[in-house]
């Protein structure tokens, strides 16, 4: 059995290297991971989402709608303000984005089906009022404007 | 000798840990709640019912091999008195203590309270007095022969590397094998990982250098050596009792440090005494501390290389045999840190060979160094070349789903890589909160959710069966890729489908309750007068129903007065099973068709929880359910048939047109989605999205709307029952669900714009459901990470980057909604 060698030099330099360097690891760890990037501030536009907006806020609407591409409250109420403003086919094509991610929002499809109606697309108006129907059946307002 | 001295060690080990673990599991309340009062696992209830038995395999061994310690030729063995008199005492007072328990079995009596605790650390007694007779009788060893110095810096710094290298080729050789190898951040993630087990293995090393510096300043460098090699290892294990087991079952976070050190201290000493006995009856000279420490290990080429090979393959059978029921990963965990320390263990057995060199500061700087500056370095140098599929944006969620995928990287990264921007008092105020508890409150505000007296007319029959674990994508109506469960698919024709529930509580213990309650709950709630919040028991009483009940969560907690009929007391929670609970219900249904009163019936059955479906014992040969979890998909398959055979059985009887049947879940599961396993303390989307089939009588079907895609929880069932009933229901609040159904020309209540918060039952785990449930953001503060998801994509969502943005708003409403919850329920919490 060979002997290993002790330290040529005992002394207290090596307690202050390994000192220090425990040390470098209480400060540098644990590390900060690499952050994501994004390109603007999102914040303001996730917090205003929460309110329903105001017709006059359409350039805000539009603002936020392009940071947050798949949020179908906020396209509606885009949709919404285009309406108010008159802006139709605006409106139009801004519920059919809000429809897009989310086809289960009976409340825009009723909003759809009456600018489809102003318009005179009356079958397509009567296939968003049925769809509307099968998420929420028996509704009176749907029926009604199905059969008015 | 030694071999059988080991063994009886062991032995004594196993047992006293099993013990222990039993003690601390009865003090936590949660672990308490959820496991041992419902007898959750079988295996645990047996060895608490044969413990006393149990006991003297665990005895006679040890008091064997410590009758050679004892015995006549102890002196001759020069065996000092000491250790003599304490081996005989231990004899004796341990035999009593056998013989007391007996006669008295003691574990069955424990309950949640301080005697758990107090009989947990009397479990690690015997570990202590053992590991001082063994220190006796070896110390002699570590001070009598030729004091052979410390460990060399070089061979230190190679054993650390070789441990490195050993851990980050198993990691490799662990992802290929399990098929887990993320395919878009490979490269990265590899590299990152060696980092991450560089810097691991090199932070030992700087802590044994630091070890080997102090010892070799002192006049017996070995002994000194030994004495802080022993002290880290059991601050190591005391750590890692810390924060993987007592984190895991919510133990008191400042009750959990003496706890810890006292059994890393006892885990230590025994296995240091081992190593010195093992010295002993070796030729100790010329072996430094730290070769003492791990003397019991092989250091022949032969053997080093077998004990190379069969780690990593033990250590993985072990893994692949728990990974699917091991609560929050504690045993892999436990394993994974175990083979590092072989693994670290075989290494200086073999590294004698290495040829020392006079210290230098630069072998002892750089590595370390080094190691930080790949760790630090790695993900931004790909962040900058943009190397993963995502690119710049994605590589913080491709290493962070890099480190998901096994287990041992998972844990360095969350002990390395941390999670910025959590604002530091929201963390504070939710972790105090998931502290706090109402247990013991002596009034709740009283919620109700109807006044109106009782309405006229006859009532119907209400099944609510909450299938523990059901996973919504598991169900063909949810999932057209489902072809095994056409009963229930059957019933949904008749049935309203709701395609967007969620269950605002991960995991059983909470989300139950809240069921009942219609409304939030608090830890803490079955030591609180729960009646009072209690909906569904305040409507059974008001409008008279009989309940027929199988449910180890509520019913624990109904009031006394409540008349009920547990079907199938006897069987514990985890065989409650629907196929034979459908039966007795039809029983009792049949053998009290001439009572007026209408039933409740509420059945829980665990057929699909994963403590059944881990195995794949019920499948026929070649039985398989592709893009499936097959024993999952087995199981449902059977509950499914069962489901429709009860459903037949109610036509048949002519009590299925005027009946309310609800099918749900309390929460879904993860079966190996990102490599894992269960609920636990996870609120990603498979397990809060539930099923949802609701069938109204059909008298009231056509005068009812509702709005199947908007978001609904199983908090809105309460206030449904009494809408459904012809109550009028009250609106106790932004807290508590509000009914599914409302007259045709009436509204829903409109919850687009709102923002639901989810917790978990069992830790300190916040998620928060906005945009009608489609985006989803979970704050883990027990592992201080955050996850977004999109749930619009499927079912499962997609993982998407947390930004800062993102985090600051989604904390900052987390924390308004849990003060709310706690201004309710009065709490207050206090460090």
């Amino acid at each position: 059995m060979k002997i290993p060698t002790p330290p040529a030099a005992p002394s207290y330099k090596p307690i202050a290297v390994a000192a220090s360097l425990l040390c470098l690891y209480w400060v540098a760890l644990p590390m900060a991971p690499v952050q994501s990037v994004t390109g603007a501030s999102t914040a303001r536009c996730l917090t205003e989402a929460d309110r329903a907006p105001d017709a006059s806020s359409v350039a805000e609407l539009e603002q936020c709608s392009a940071l947050l591409p798949t949020d179908a409250e906020l396209i509606a109420d885009l949709g919404g303000a285009y309406e108010a403003l008159g802006r139709l086919g605006d409106a139009e094509s801004a519920y059919r984005r809000a429809l897009k991610i989310d086809p289960g929002f009976a409340d825009v499809r009723r909003l759809l089906a009456r600018l489809l109606e102003r318009r005179g697309a009356k079958d397509e108006a009567r296939r968003q009022i049925e769809a509307a129907l099968r998420v929420q059946p028996n509704r009176v307002d749907l029926i009604e404007q199905l059969h008015p | 000798m030694f071999w059988i001295h080991l063994a009886a060690r062991l032995v004594l080990l196993v047992f006293s840990v099993l013990s222990w673990a039993y003690g601390i599991a009865s003090y936590s309340p949660f672990a308490f709640d959820m496991f041992i009062r419902p007898r959750l696992l079988p295996a645990v209830a047996s060895f608490v019912a044969w413990h006393h038995l149990w006991y003297w395999p665990a005895y006679i061994p040890i008091a064997a091999s410590l009758a050679a310690d004892i015995g006549p030729g102890a002196t001759a063995q020069g065996r000092p008195a000491r250790a003599r008199w304490l081996g005989f005492a231990f004899i004796i007072l341990f035999g009593l203590v056998g013989v007391r328990l007996v006669t008295a079995p003691y574990v069955p009596t424990l309950a949640n309270d301080a005697r758990s605790l107090v009989f947990a650390l009397a479990c690690l007694l015997p570990l202590f007095w053992i590991a001082v007779i063994d220190h006796l009788i070896g110390w002699s060893t570590l001070t009598g022969a030729a004091d052979a110095g410390v460990t060399a810096q070089r061979r230190l710094l190679v054993v650390c590397l070789a441990t490195a290298g050993f851990v980050w080729l198993v990691h490799l050789l662990h992802l290929q094998l399990a098929g887990k190898a993320p395919q878009s951040s490979w490269l990265v993630g590899s590299l990152w990982a060696l980092a991450l087990c560089l810097t691991t293995f090199m932070l030992i090393y700087v802590w044994l250098s630091l070890v080997t510096a102090v010892a070799a300043a002192t006049r017996s460098p070995r002994m000194w050596e030994y004495c802080f090699a022993a002290a880290l290892l059991a601050a190591a294990l005391g750590e890692l009792l810390r924060r993987v087991v007592l984190k895991a079952v919510s133990f008191d976070a400042l009750i959990a440090i003496p706890v810890s050190v006292l059994t890393g201290v006892a885990l230590a000493a025994l296995w240091s005494g081992v190593a010195l006995r093992r010295a002993s009856i070796v030729d100790a000279v010329g072996r430094t501390g730290l070769d003492l420490l791990f003397a019991p290990v092989p250091r022949r080429r032969g053997t080093t290389a077998v004990a190379l090979v069969l780690l990593p393959m033990l250590s993985q059978a072990i893994l692949g045999r728990v990974d699917r029921l091991d609560w929050n990963a504690v045993i892999q965990k436990i394993v994974i840190l175990s083979s590092w320390i072989a693994a670290f263990a075989i290494f200086v057995g073999a590294s004698q060979r290495v040829r020392p060199r006079p210290w230098s500061a630069r072998p002892l700087a750089i590595p370390p160094i080094a190691a930080l500056v790949a760790l630090y370095g790695i993900p931004r140098a790909a962040a900058v070349v943009g190397v993963t599929n995502s690119g710049r944006a994605g590589v913080a969620s491709a290493l962070d789903r890099y480190a998901a995928a096994d287990i041992a990287i998972g844990l360095q990264s969350s002990v390395f890589i941390e999670q910025p921007g959590i604002d530091p008092d929201v963390d504070r105020y939710l972790q105090l909160t998931a502290a706090s508890t109402i247990n013991g409150a002596r009034s709740l505000p009283r919620v109700e959710f109807s006044t109106s007296a009782l309405p006229s007319g006859p009532r119907p029959h209400i099944f609510l069966f909450v299938i523990d674990s059901l996973r919504r994508d598991y169900v063909s109506v949810y999932n057209p890729e489902v072809n095994f469960t056409p009963e229930l698919e059957r019933f949904a024709r008749d049935s309203f489908v709701f395609s967007n529930a969620f269950t605002e509580y991960g995991g059983t213990w909470l989300s139950m309750p809240a069921l009942w309650a219609g409304g939030p709950v608090a830890r803490g709630w079955g030591g609180a007068p729960f009646d009072r919040v209690n909906a569904i028991e305040q409507l059974i009483v008001k409008d008279g129903y009989r309940l027929v009940i199988n449910d180890f969560t509520v019913s624990g907690y109904l009031l006394k007065s409540t008349s009920r009929t547990f079907l199938q007391p006897n069987v514990p929670s985890v065989a409650t099973d629907l196929c034979t609970l459908l039966p007795d219900l039809e029983a009792q249904l049949d053998a009290t068709a001439s009572d007026t009163r209408p039933v409740l019936a509420y059945l829980a059955p665990m057929n699909v929880h994963l403590l059944n479906t881990r195995s794949g014992t019920t499948l026929s040969p070649g039985e398989r359910y592709s893009g499936f979890y097959d024993p999952y998909a087995s199981r449902l398959r059977r509950l499914d048939a069962c489901f429709g055979r009860f459903v037949a059985y109610l036509k048949q009887r002519g009590l299925y047109a005027n009946s309310i049947i609800i099918v749900t879940s309390d929460h879904g599961d993860s079966l190996g989605e990102n490599g894992q396993w269960g609920h636990q303390f996870g609120l990603f989307p498979e397990h809060v999205r539930v099923p949802l089939l609701v069938r109204v009588p059909d008298s009231v079907r056509s005068t009812v709307t509702t709005d199947l895609s908007r978001i609904s929880f199983l908090t809105d069932l309460a206030p449904t029952l009494y809408g459904l009933l012809g109550h009028e229901v009250t609106d106790p609040g932004p807290l508590f669900g509000s009914p599914l159904f409302v007259a045709r020309d009436r509204d829903v209540q409109p919850r687009r714009r709102e923002s639901f918060l989810l917790m978990s039952s069992y830790g300190p785990t916040y998620g928060l459901l906005r945009r009608n449930g489609r985006f989803l953001y979970v704050s883990d503060l027990a592992e201080g990470r955050d996850y977004a998801f999109d749930l619009s994509t499927s079912s499962l969502g997609t993982r998407v980057d947390v930004t800062p943005d993102v985090r600051q708003v989604n904390q900052r409403l987390i924390r308004q909604l849990v003060e709310q919850v706690n201004a309710f329920y009065g709490i207050r919490p206090t460090s």
